[in-house]
């Protein structure tokens, strides 16, 4: 605080002073606003009131030049004119000078006080009515000079401007008045409201010194009393003079600087004494250093030892510290080990030297069901199954206790509740220094479930899933053990292969379902049709196999052939099916028809097909000549199936001439096969073949695709027959199969006729009049072949579209001798126009058969007579010709 | 003590200095003479005309202020005054009058006047009407005809002023009267000039 550093004269003085500078202040700021205010009033009354009383002379004076010009007007009649001029003269130049000092009076007001009598607007319009009442009043003069009579009027205009300026100016004047006594009154206002503000502060200002300096004086007496009374009450400590209470404080404190004075004497003594004592303390201090040193150097020395400790201990610490890292992370890795052990599914056991237990995991505990507690100490033998003989073990031991101190292999262990479990074991010998297993440790994996699926495996290797009989390979190592045996102990064994008869038909028209649940019945009376040391198999398909072992000769088998062919033939129930098959059955005999399984099999095979092939439903011994035929058989169904493939089939062409003119607009498409070695194979030999393959669909099809291309690229608009299968008329994508082959060939439905046997229909007459009806519609026609030969029943005739006959060629070749026949054909004949078809005649090959035909109203004729099926050039060639044979003959 | 002198100044010195005024106004020499010889003396030539301006319509009179260009703002000549100047203008021909300088005040009856009677003549402006003008202003205008009134035309020539009645009164003392009046003047050579006389408008006719 810079005040304190002020002497106490100078700040006991600043309190009034300060006070005498804001008196001043005070003072000097009153008189200055009773100064302006006094000047405003001044300036209000001598400067706006003057101004007042200039605009109220002005006017006096105006009205005054107004009396003047009426005295003129009343005495102008005495006058000379000129007399009049000049008095008028006078009157306009004082009503002249009254308007300059009008005007000089507002520019002059205008630049100086704040209150203006008028303000320029005002001003303007006075000064033009001036103007106007000067105007007046000069024609006011003017005329009396003129005409006196006239100058009345003027004059009395002039008053009336006159008048009205009065009244305006008179207003203005009393407006005027009022605003200024207003302005006098807020002044006078403003100026009490100020002094009464001045006072106010005035005193506010002299309370606020006031309390300052009673403050200021207050706090320094105050303090000054402090230091009295501090330093008698020191003083009254040094001395035992009391003090008398009642002198003034300032006579206390200077008797108290005696009682101080005297002190200082006594202190003066004491110091000398002290000063004495002194010498002999430095003294003192000389020996004391002189210890001071020798405690030094004894302490560098000490400080030194302490260092070379410490380094020792450092790096003792230091070692320490990596010890313990790594024993922390050896704790931390068996850490991790252990719970590798204790969560591991494999099963651990760890013993001893002497086989001894000392630890097991968790999951040896649980696979074996056995605790810890109950195992340790314990041998290994308490989880033996009994299963293992004494060797077994010996050469486990071997192996753990030299070689490669280690053991894996299968064992069975038991568990504590008796359960005997298969274990994939490794053991491994733990060494000690001296090479001497020190440890064992075993790792046991349960291997019960892997058994398991072993044996399913087997099972699937060797059964067959749907049946549940031994599979081919079972059956394969059945055999050729069975082979052994009846070689060794002198018997004959059979072997026989059944196939069931119409197991395809059955799968395709009622269902693959239906038809496995067949095969599963089938398997179940085949096997209680047999004893139980022969064996049933099934090598796939509809194909079951038998072996009757222990048997001496032909006659015990064929009782056997029998049953299963009896038991084959009974219908079978299957949902609300009702299905009959039968069965073929080959047999082939061990060692007659072979010395091996392969052989026999073979032969078995190829009796069957021989039973097959000599009407099924019944058995077939091997026959060696059987052999040949089912060899060639098979080659020829390979040789088939690879024309089919490569297109190894040709169609050729028959005419079917119309009998009364020798007309030809339609051949009958035949397939020919000419196999690679240069022979021909009849369709009559493969055709049944393939329909026994299943591969007759694809055959005909063919023969469909070229029979229309070739109809459809024929420039004849020749009809070709296209012979079609019974089978494809079961299949419902028969119909749409034709069509497309219609389309890709692009030719006219109307062109192509199918024909089919009365077979055809016996399977499913309404699937099969189905499939018929919708090609007929797309405009296909159809021709019954072979008629008379088949199962029909006339009823079909009937119900089918039908719009050809073929009578079969066995009639028409008997029909000259056999008056029986003759009738027949006749009737045919008779019974296809009656029904609205047409009749041709199979199988034509004389003049007279021709005749005949012709006599009884056939229309027409297929036969060697006419032409052979020729290929399709040699077709043509042969249709040109009789065209120009034609044409010679109708031209001649 | 104050009783005389007072009535002694509103009695005997105040008329006096009255008078005094009035004589201050009047022209130097004023001699009068007939018009027949005011017509010989005109024939010579060397003497100036004061035409006031023919008889004006009373019923109007001039807007104060005036627009010289708009005579429908002025009291203009009446068919009666028309007459006048022409015939005035014939007569002084018929009498031989040479006339030189023809000035006129800018107000229409006074150029019509000088129109019809000489068919020319010059506007000046220093001939406007002293009646409108402020005290400065008129005296301008008074020096101004004055100094005209003093100057001697060309031998042989007169000149003419036509305006109005104040404007010599002002230069003169002379009131022209009545309308039409025309008064010779003649300037002494020494910047100054006297009146001899005036012609009525209908006294010109039997001049010969």
């Amino acid at each position: 605080m810079t005040l304190l550093r002020l002497s106490l004269r100078q700040r006991l003085l600043a309190g009034p002073l300060v006070g005498l500078v804001l008196v001043l202040v005070l003072t000097g700021t009153y008189l200055w606003h009773a100064e302006s205010s006094n000047r405003l009033l001044v300036q209000l009354a001598e400067e706006d009131m003057g101004l007042l009383d200039r605009y109220t002379d002005l006017f006096a004076a105006l009205s005054r030049q107004h009396m003047a010009l009426y005295l003129l007007l009343y005495e102008a009649p005495s006058l000379e004119e000129g007399e009049i001029y000049d008095r008028g003269r006078e009157t306009l130049d004082g009503i002249h000078s009254v308007i300059q000092d009008m005007r000089h009076l507002a520019d002059n007001a205008a630049a100086s006080s704040a209150l203006n009598a008028f303000d320029e607007a005002q001003v303007a319009e006075l000064t033009k009515a001036l103007e106007r009442y000067r105007a007046s009043a000069t024609s006011a003069v003017e005329m009396t000079s003129v005409q006196l009579n006239l100058a009345a009027g003027y004059l009395v205009e002039a008053n009336k401007h006159f008048s009205r300026m009065h009244k305006n100016f008179a207003e203005r004047l009393d407006g005027v008045r009022m605003q200024l006594r207003q302005q006098v009154s807020r002044h006078v206002i403003d100026n009490r409201n100020t002094l009464r503000g001045f006072a106010l502060f005035g005193l506010l200002i002299a309370m606020v010194l006031l309390f300052f300096g009673y403050t200021s004086s207050a706090r320094l007496s105050s303090r000054l009393q402090e230091q009295i009374r501090t330093l008698n009450t020191l003083s009254q400590s040094a001395a035992s003079d009391e003090m008398v209470g009642d002198a003034d404080e300032l006579d206390r404190m200077s008797s108290a600087i005696e009682v101080f004075r005297g002190s200082l004497r006594r202190v003066g003594e004491q110091e000398q004494t002290l000063a004495a004592k002194n010498v002999e303390l430095l003294k003192e201090i000389d020996v004391r250093i002189e210890a001071e040193q020798a405690l030094l150097e004894s302490k560098q020395s000490l400080e030194e030892k302490v260092s070379e400790r410490t380094e020792d201990l450092t790096r003792s610490n230091r070692n320490l510290r990596v010890e313990i890292d790594q024993r922390k992370s050896a704790e931390r890795r068996l850490f991790l080990y252990k719970q590798v052990i204790d969560n591991t599914d494999e099963a651990i056991l760890i013993t001893n030297g002497h086989g001894r237990i000392i630890d097991v995991n968790p999951a040896y505990e649980r696979k074996l069901g056995f605790e810890r507690d109950e195992l340790i100490g314990q041998t290994a033998a308490k989880v033996n199954s009994g299963l293992h003989n004494k060797e077994f073990f010996a050469r486990m031991w071997n192996s753990l206790t030299s070689g490669s101190f280690q053991w894996t292999g299968e064992i069975w262990n038991k568990t504590k509740s008796g359960q005997v479990l298969p274990f994939w074991m490794t053991i491994n010998a733990v060494l000690d220094q001296q090479g001497r297993p020190a440890q064992y440790i075993c790792l046991a994996r349960d291997i019960s479930e892997l058994k398991q699926a072993e044996e399913s495996l087997q099972q699937l290797a060797y059964f067959d899933p749907l049946t549940g009989l031994p599979n081919r390979a079972m059956f394969n190592d059945r055999l050729g053990q069975m082979i052994i045996a009846a070689q060794r102990h002198g018997r004959k064994l059979a072997v026989m292969f059944v196939d069931l008869d119409r197991f395809k038909d059955v799968n395709d028209t009622l269902g693959h379902s239906v038809g496995d649940a067949l095969l599963v019945q089938v398997a179940g009376r085949l096997a209680k049709a047999l004893r139980a040391e022969d064996t049933v198999a099934r090598l796939g398909g509809d194909e079951f196999t038998v072996i009757v072992q222990d048997i001496r000769d032909n006659t015990n088998v064929v009782p056997i052939a029998e049953k299963i062919i009896r038991t084959l033939r009974q219908p079978f129930l299957i949902g609300e099916h009702r299905v009959q098959i039968g069965g073929s059955v080959g047999i082939a005999l061990f060692p007659d028809h072979g010395v091996d399984a392969e052989r026999l099999k073979k032969n078995a095979d190829a009796a069957m097909y021989q039973a097959k092939e000599f009407g099924r439903n019944r058995f077939q011994l091997f026959d060696a000549k059987l052999l040949e035929a089912s060899v060639q058989r098979r080659k020829l169904l390979e040789s088939l199936r690879q024309a089919l493939q490569q297109d190894g089939f040709t169609l050729h062409y028959q005419p079917i001439v119309e009998l009364a003119n020798r007309g030809v607009a339609e051949v009958e498409s035949l397939i020919r096969w000419h196999r690679e070695d240069g022979s021909w194979v009849s369709p009559a030999d493969f055709i049944p073949i393939a329909e026994e393959h299943g591969m007759i669909a694809e055959i005909d099809n063919w023969v469909m695709r070229h029979a229309c291309e070739f109809a459809a690229r024929s420039e004849m608009p020749l009809r070709v027959h296209v012979n079609l299968s019974a089978i494809l008329f079961q299949d419902p994508t028969t119909a749409p199969v034709v069509v497309e082959q219609l389309d890709l060939s692009g030719l006219e439905p109307e062109r192509l006729c199918i024909e089919i046997t009365e077979t055809a229909v016996i399977g499913d007459p309404r699937t099969a009049r189905e499939i018929v009806e919708q090609i007929h519609a797309h405009g296909v026609s159809f021709a019954l072949d072979d008629f008379g030969t088949g199962y029909s029943s006339l009823t079909h005739l009937t119900r089918f579209p039908l719009q050809r006959l073929k009578i079969d060629r066995s009639f028409v070749a008997a029909m000259l001798q056999d008056e029986a026949t003759e009738a027949v054909v006749r009737s045919m004949v008779q019974l296809a126009h009656n029904l609205g078809m047409k009749v041709v005649a199979e199988g034509v090959e004389e003049q007279s058969q021709h005749e005949h035909l012709l006599n009884m109203g056939c229309d027409y004729g297929q036969g060697w007579y006419y032409a052979k099926p020729l290929p399709e050039a040699e077709l043509l060639v042969w249709l040109a010709d009789r065209f120009e044979v034609a044409r010679h003959r109708s031209s001649a | 003590m104050y009783r005389t002198v007072s009535r002694l100044l509103i009695f005997v010195v105040l008329p006096i200095a009255m008078q005094a005024r009035a004589l201050a106004d009047q022209p130097v020499v004023e001699a009068v003479f007939s018009p027949q010889q005011l017509v010989e003396k005109l024939r010579q030539g060397g003497y100036t005309l004061y035409f006031r301006h023919a008889a004006t319509d009373h019923m109007n009179d001039d807007h104060h202020p005036v627009d010289l260009e708009d005579c429908s703002t002025q009291r203009n000549l009446a068919s009666e005054g028309r007459a006048d100047a022409r015939a005035i203008g014939e007569s002084i021909a018929r009498l031989g009058i040479r006339i030189g300088d023809v000035q006129t005040s800018p107000y229409c009856r006074c150029r019509d006047t000088a129109q019809l009677a000489f068919g020319r003549h010059q506007p000046n402006e220093s001939l406007y009407y002293a009646v409108t003008a402020g005290p400065e202003e008129r005296k301008k205008i008074s020096d101004a005809l004055r100094a005209m009134l003093a100057t001697t035309p060309e031998a042989g020539m007169n000149n003419v002023i036509v305006s109005h009645t104040a404007n010599l009164r002002e230069a003169s003392g002379i009131w022209p009267k009545p309308e039409g009046v025309a008064w010779v003047l003649q300037a002494d050579g020494q910047g100054g000039f006297r009146a001899l006389g005036k012609v009525e408008p209908d006294e010109w006719a039997e001049l010969h």
